[in-house]
């Protein structure tokens, strides 16, 4: 039995191959014969002229690569589809590997075996741009992966991934081809980063490591785009953070347009120094060329680097999440991670009525004043009565994927919803929520959601419910939590810090009896399970804790019960962050009063929750904004005009100019009114009480 | 406004109460400023001539001459552009058209008194300074209406004391500049420590740096200089409005966050730094910067010496010449181009608070990734005792934004190195087009959004004024 990739890793680096395209356009092939009319598909080739593929595999292969990539980057959805052969996937795939097997096996020797990476390309459909849906794609990626471990391959590389939600899908087709075919091969996977330092639809390093670690990869790194010059912060970024080993194969430096096309000005020599430097500061294991590499190049490379081993890594994992954009740590400074709670069409009247009115950028300006209001994270519940709940999932989740930076929490008690979700995102997700309600038994909740978290690489919130019902004290939640613990990372592999353990919230502000002593048992079960667990997360909707109390009120409740929670250990809460206080800012009395309540301090004649009642009779802190508006409409035309340009509020606006130019000329306006106005806000800034920003809004209007 | 233009006569369109010919001076690419005279201007009735940035003054004349103009307003940040204004006054009273238009003068390196009374006394038209866009706006009205016959807008009682304040400082001018040594006196060195630890860098060369995550940068902005300097967030003077710290917690910190959501969502960053150490000496006034084996000379930068105190000069903080060898970092980094485009987009569709914020940000962002990369090159560099010359870090963004770390970062164009010029080299020494960083022929970074710095490791190095 020959030594597994992996454990041929452990010990040294591996040397890989350079570009395999520009060595098949130099040689000498016929359009009708070879390409079989399909000019261009170089795929093709592995049935009508496996001689010329072998060649290019013999040549890297004498010049010292200890692993030859499959010519089968185009044997995907996209490219097959553009030649209208997409039923060939799997065969072309599979003749790839062959190929590239028979080439390894006469190279190799006792001490000196030779691998296959079967490659996978991206093709040109990016998902998270709708260019095609995301089954479809993963599908196919399936087909392909499938062939290539048939036809022999050691190893799969998933490669040139430049939207995160396309890497996804090829990383679980792959994984599910292994399962079909009952064959586990290692899994590399390269994201390639842009010339502007992102992937290309935006996407941070950071967020490429966090979403696609937990797919279950072997190896990650990068390839293509670049030369190695420009890849030295993100491989920075992967040496320090990823659990896995690495893997680097760069462009010979930044293409130079000549006469002839394209030139890539980096030498052998140049490369070699530069894989050099890589392996022994980064640590990477895995290396080889892309784009304008050559066998020049790989013999460098294996002059220099060949049987060397990978410098020392002690990598620092950030538990956490990520959107398309950005990685977003569990564990945030000085704050806890804030989970948007207005994009939920059972919380927010706004949501669900831009939902229902089919007013998706509504919802996603809702989506953004939550991260300008402090959110990390945003709840994302589409559930109402009535709708085709994947179907508003789709519809949202897709917008949100892309015009929000912030991770998502999909929210929902359908199986099919949160999945329709995940098919969307390409970043990684929270999925809110799994419990045993009905166990954990087959056809339970909790069996059919948990495939479909593993699967996507997905946190999970854990909710303590079991079959007798919501956990009311604290040993019953720590009990049901430890069970959730327990199988989570047992059965399901999850790790500690990717479960947040939501340990309930009930209304203190009923005044029953039975409840009085909810947000005790609440906050001594966090303390208890982040005692029990260390590095577990944990999450809880603050705001259930007020319900039934007026506005004013429940700012302050909220705000003392959050930060109790957090003393005890809580990570995560899901809030409208902007509405929470800090405890240096609630006056004296209204927070003892609410901690009396909190941790239900009754006395004789003293009652915490009367008390807090009559703190707050008549304040009501949201009718504020909307008594301002009828003072607006109550105002006279030409005053609620001039009032307008002061207050920068343009909600309106073209109906009252309407209204006035039915009774004077747009300059009489302008002078008379408007301009009126612009003068109270000149006044107003040069006297100091106005600032710039509202000056500009005031002019905008 | 934009709303009401349809309806508009034809015959309305008189120039309202008056126009003006606004530009940035030749040689300066900042038109924030100069953009918010515009709006403050055309939303009070007048018919703002925008012609834009790096404007020589017969672009600007034409424009006046062809719009049949009031008055003409010149902008420019820097302090060179406070020179072309001296200039293009000279130049229009050559051409004899001095008379012809009262000119407005604003810019951050203006002062009114260089205004008030260097150039009012070498101009025989009228020359006025307006601190910002507010002040531009009753001065606009004294001049238009002093243009149509009303009273001057300059005051013979404010005249006089003017002209006597004048008179002093020429005295004293001349006093100083012939009691004290020249600025390039190299003569002589400050008492700087010739014999700290030089540490070793990772490398000697270049490198180019992408990908830098936003959190990284972002996280060491001066919120303060965003808010306040940027943004115009100043607390209410007498009164009931809100503090500066009510105003950052209710617009500072949530337009930040939104911002910050929004330049990543839209794709407007691209973080890019290209930097290197070589081995440098000193020799007088000069700093030499060596090739990466420390053999030829690749670069001579030469600095002006402090006339008084400690007679301190930018090349003291390097071992001299027959020394072993110091070494200089040096460093460029930049958000990018697309932010330009960004702005420019917001001010045509009239969304000036946008624009207002998103150009304060993307500055401010900029200073960001200066300080996050210094503090990087901190840590790469080794002393001889182990350790690095960050780990007499701060450990908080304050004393961060306080400079209290070891060593210095100094932008062209600052006092202790005033000469843009040398930016060339800087610029060649490292390579910057690598980043898409080009250099005008006024020696400015473009984009706008850049920003370049010699990076000195010694502990005396600190801010100072070479004059």
């Amino acid at each position: 039995m020959p030594t597994s990739l992996i454990d041929a890793l452990a010990n040294r680096i591996l040397i890989a191959d350079g570009a395999m395209g520009t060595m098949l356009q130099a040689a000498d092939l016929d359009v009708d014969d070879d390409f079989q009319g399909l000019e261009g598909c170089n795929e093709v080739l592995n049935v009508t002229r496996p001689d010329v593929v072998r060649g290019v595999h013999e040549a890297y292969l004498e010049a010292g690569a200890d692993c030859v990539e499959t010519n089968t980057f185009g044997t995907n959805l996209a490219a097959l589809g553009e030649y209208d052969i997409p039923h060939r996937i799997r065969e072309l795939a599979e003749a790839g590997a062959r190929i590239a097997r028979e080439a390894a096996d006469r190279w190799t020797t006792p001490d000196r075996p030779r691998y296959v990476l079967g490659s996978i390309g991206p093709g040109t459909k990016l998902p998270t741009l709708g260019h095609a849906p995301y089954a479809a794609l993963r599908d196919a990626y399936q087909e392909n992966a499938a062939g290539l471990i048939v036809g022999g391959a050691d190893a799969l590389i998933v490669e040139t991934c430049q939207d995160l939600l396309q890497t996804k899908a090829a990383v679980i087709g792959s994984r599910r081809a292994m399962a079909d075919i009952g064959r586990t091969v290692p899994l590399i996977c390269h994201v390639t980063v842009e010339t502007t330092g992102t992937m290309l639809l935006g996407s941070e390093i950071g967020a490429a490591l966090t979403a696609l670690e937990p797919l279950g990869i072997d190896l990650v790194g990068l390839n293509c785009a670049t030369g190695p010059a420009e890849m030295t912060e993100h491989l920075r970024y992967l040496s320090r953070h990823a659990r896995v080993p690495l893997s680097v194969m760069p462009n010979a430096g930044l293409p130079e347009l000549t006469a002839d096309g394209a030139r890539y000005p980096l030498t052998p020599d140049e490369l070699a120094e530069a894989l050099d430097r890589f392996v022994n500061e980064y640590g990477v294991s895995l290396i080889g060329g892309c784009c304008g590499t050559t066998p020049a190049h790989i013999r460098a490379v294996s002059d220099r680097l060949r049987g060397a081993a990978a410098g020392p890594r002690a990598p620092e994992v950030d538990p956490g999440v990520a959107s398309l954009y950005h990685h977003v740590p569990f564990a945030q400074d000085a704050s806890v991670l804030m989970v948007g709670e207005r994009t939920n069409a059972n919380g927010s009247k706004a949501f669900r009525e831009a939902m229902l009115a089919g007013d998706y950028q509504a919802c996603v300006e809702i989506a953004r004043s939550q991260a300008r209001d402090g959110s990390h994270l945003l709840d994302l519940c589409i559930d109402y009565v009535g709708r085709d709940g994947a179907q508003d999932m789709r519809e949202l989740a897709g917008r949100f994927a892309t015009a929000s930076t912030l991770p998502i929490m999909l929210d929902s008690t359908e199986p099919n919803v949160i999945e329709a979700g995940l098919e969307m995102l390409g970043g990684r997700c929270v999925v809110n929520s799994v419990n045993f309600e009905d166990g954990d038994g087959p056809g339970s909740r909790y069996a059919r959601v948990m495939p479909i978290v593993k699967e996507h690489g997905a946190a999970v919130v854990a909710l303590t419910i079991d079959e007798e019902g919501q956990a009311r004290t604290a040993e019953w939640k720590v009990r049901v939590a430890s069970r959730l613990i327990d199988d989570l990372t047992g059965r399901w592999g999850l790790s500690v810090s990717d479960i947040l353990v939501d340990c309930l919230t009930f209304p203190i502000s009923t005044g029953q009896e039975e409840t009085r002593r909810d947000a005790i048992e609440t906050i001594e079960a966090i303390r208890q399970i982040a005692r029990r667990y260390p590095g577990i997360n944990f999450t809880l909707g603050i705001s259930n804790v007020s319900f039934g109390l007026n506005a004013a009120a429940r700012q302050v409740l909220n705000s003392v019960f959050l930060h109790e929670c957090v003393q005890a250990g809580l990570t995560s809460a899901i809030v409208h962050a902007s509405k929470i206080l800090p405890m240096s800012k609630i006056p004296d009395e209204q927070r003892e009063v609410a901690l009396d309540l909190v941790y239900d301090r009754r006395r004789e004649g003293y009652d915490p929750l009367q008390r807090f009642i009559d703190l707050f009779e008549g304040v009501d802190a949201a009718s504020a904004r909307a008594s301002r508006a009828e003072e607006l409409a109550a105002l006279p035309l030409d005053e609620r005009l001039k009032r307008r340009i002061i207050d920068g509020e343009r909600n309106g606006l073209e109906a009252d100019l309407d209204l006035a130019l039915a009774e004077r000329s747009a300059l009489s306006i302008i002078n008379d009114i408007l301009l009126e106005g612009m003068k109270v806000v000149g006044e107003l800034f040069g006297s100091g009480q106005m600032q710039l920003p509202f000056v500009l809004q005031a002019a905008e209007v | 406004m934009a709303y009401l233009e349809p309806h508009m006569d034809k015959a309305d369109d008189d120039g309202g109460k008056g126009r003006i010919v606004l530009a940035t001076v030749r040689g300066d690419v900042h038109d924030i400023g100069k953009n918010l005279v515009d709006i403050i201007l055309s939303n009070n009735g007048y018919e703002v001539v925008n012609i834009g940035i790096k404007q020589p003054i017969n672009a600007i004349l034409d424009a006046a001459e062809q719009h049949n103009a009031d008055a003409i307003g010149m902008s420019g940040l820097l302090v060179k552009s406070t020179v072309i204004m001296k200039e293009n006054l000279q130049e229009m009273a050559t051409r004899g058209v001095a008379d012809r238009w009262p000119v407005l003068l604003g810019g951050a390196a203006l002062t009114r008194a260089y205004v008030e009374d260097d150039l009012r006394s070498m101009f025989s038209g009228e020359v006025h300074y307006a601190r910002d866009a507010f002040e531009g706006l009753p001065l606009m009205e004294r001049v238009l209406a002093a243009k149509r016959g009303g009273a001057p807008v300059a005051d013979p009682a404010r005249e006089a004391p003017l002209a006597a304040r004048r008179a002093r400082r020429e005295r004293q001018r001349a006093i100083v500049s012939e009691s004290l040594p020249d600025l390039h006196d190299s003569s002589v060195r400050s008492d700087v420590a010739t014999d700290v630890d030089v540490p070793t860098p990772p490398f000697f060369g270049t490198r180019v740096i992408r990908g830098i995550p936003l959190a990284d940068y972002s996280a060491l902005l001066d919120e303060r200089a965003t808010f306040l300097g940027q943004w115009g967030l100043r607390g209410s003077r007498g009164g009931t409005g809100p503090s500066y710290e009510e105003l950052v917690e209710t617009e500072g910190r949530p337009r930040l966050r939104y911002w910050l959501d929004r330049l990543i969502s839209d794709k407007v960053l691209e973080a890019a730094v290209v930097y290197g150490y070589f081995p440098a000496y000193s020799e007088g006034n000069d700093l030499v910067v060596l090739d990466e084996n420390g053999h030829a000379e690749r670069a001579r930068f030469t600095f002006p010496r402090q006339r008084q105190e400690r007679r301190l000069c930018l090349a003291d903080f390097f071992k001299p010449r027959g020394s072993s060898l110091d070494v200089v970092a040096l460093q460029l980094v930049t958000i990018g181009h697309p932010v330009s485009e960004y702005t420019a987009k917001m001010f045509a569709r009239n969304e000036y608070r946008d624009y207002l914020e998103v150009h304060g940000l993307s500055v401010q962002l900029t200073e960001a990734l200066a300080e996050y990369w210094h503090k990087r090159v901190r840590a790469e560099l080794v002393l001889p005792g182990g350790g690095t010359v960050a780990d007499t870090d701060p450990t908080d963004l304050a004393g961060l934004l306080r400079t209290e770390y070891r060593g210095c970062r100094y932008a062209f164009g600052y006092p202790a190195c005033p000469d843009l010029e040398d930016r060339a080299k800087i610029v060649d020494l490292l390579g910057a087009d690598r980043i898409g960083v080009q250099l005008s022929e006024e020696f400015q970074l473009v984009p706008e959004q850049a920003t370049d710095a010699i990076v000195v490791h010694h502990p005396e190095a600190n801010y100072f004024n070479a004059k």
